[in-house]
């Protein structure tokens, strides 16, 4: 059902009309970049990792995805990036953590990404920003795994801006 | 050509092609599964090794279990081999499996001569079963690879 319009409710269309339009008008935000993949897996049965090096640049939003391709073996893997110079610290505290603590320092800040343990056949993801550039480790916590099972994740300097280049 | 010359050319040429056939016989039917199965058992092996010095010995069972289960690996990888060649490696590969119970067994102790013996008797057995395929495709102790995340000594001191 219209209803005809009154005078006052003309002039405030008519104010407000501009505004609408002008909003409507202003450069969209940005989108999100999309976020940098990374995939890594068990070496098969092997307390490897492969590929046992990574590449991303800082301030990345790296999503991670961690696959336990091994067949034979019920090992029990995570994947584990840490801050340098933590790593005895980081494998002795999840050892300390135990079965029940899924072998993971949960709070500990050094940890900087991690997935929870995967059985044979499954697949964890991690989400995390890249730290800024340098190499850091990346390991399996569960017990004397680290020993063998470990890489290293090269963040290179952050990509310019796109927009700041003109 | 004096004859006896001419028999120790030939005598020569058997021998050789002999030896040649002997090789080849050690050579199994699927290498790359054999390799593979060698180090697997090398790393759960290396891994209950790790369990001493710490006197991890709760986990020892835990690593046995692995044992058996990498042992499957192995019986896979020669399954399309001559039946007197997986015999021959069934019987190391059952020596190590002993071996490896054994720890289990002894693990309950806390005995830690008695583990560290039997811990050492595994690496042995394995050892023995090694033996038995070409050395291109032995894991060679404690350097399993080499480049990052390679090898059983952990990260480099630079990276730790």
């Amino acid at each position: 059902m219209f209803q005809p319009l009154t005078r006052r409710s003309f002039t405030w269309m008519a104010a407000a009309s501009p505004l609408a339009l002008a909003a409507c008008a202003r450069k969209a935000a940005p989108p999100d970049p999309p976020p940098v993949d990374l995939l890594v897996e068990s070496n098969g049965d092997l307390l490897e990792f492969a590929p046992k090096e990574l590449t991303c640049h800082a301030g990345d939003k790296v999503r991670l995805t961690f696959r336990h391709t091994g067949k034979y073996v019920n090992f029990e893997h995570n994947w584990v990036l840490i801050m340098p110079g933590s790593f005895d610290e980081i494998t002795a505290a999840a050892t300390a953590a135990g079965e029940a603590g899924g072998w993971l320092p949960a709070s500990d800040p050094r940890m900087l990404a991690f997935t929870p343990m995967c059985g044979r056949g499954q697949v964890a993801m991690t989400r995390f920003s890249a730290p800024k550039a340098g190499d850091y480790l990346f390991i399996c916590t569960f017990p004397g795994h680290a020993q063998s099972m470990w890489g290293v994740l090269h963040v290179l300097p952050a990509l310019p801006d796109p927009d700041s280049i003109t | 050509m004096k004859l006896w010359v001419r028999s120790l050319s030939v005598l020569g040429v058997v021998t050789a092609l002999g030896l040649g056939l002997a090789a080849r016989a050690a050579e199994p039917a699927s290498p790359d599964a054999v390799k593979n199965a060698l180090r697997i058992l090398a790393y759960v092996q290396d891994d209950m090794a790790r369990k001493l010095p710490t006197k991890a010995y709760s986990r020892l069972p835990h690593e046995s279990q692995e044992f058996e289960e990498a042992s499957v690996a192995m019986r896979d990888a020669v399954a399309s081999d001559p039946p007197e060649y997986r015999a021959k490696v069934e019987g190391a590969l059952g020596k190590a499996l002993a071996a490896s119970r054994a720890v289990s067994e002894i693990s309950k102790t806390n005995d830690e001569a008695k583990i560290s013996a039997a811990v050492k008797t595994v690496d042995a057995e394995l050892q023995h079963l090694n033996a038995l395929f070409p050395a291109a495709l032995r894991p060679v102790p404690g350097q399993l690879g080499a480049g990052p995340g390679k090898g059983a000594g952990g990260p480099p001191p630079g990276l730790r």
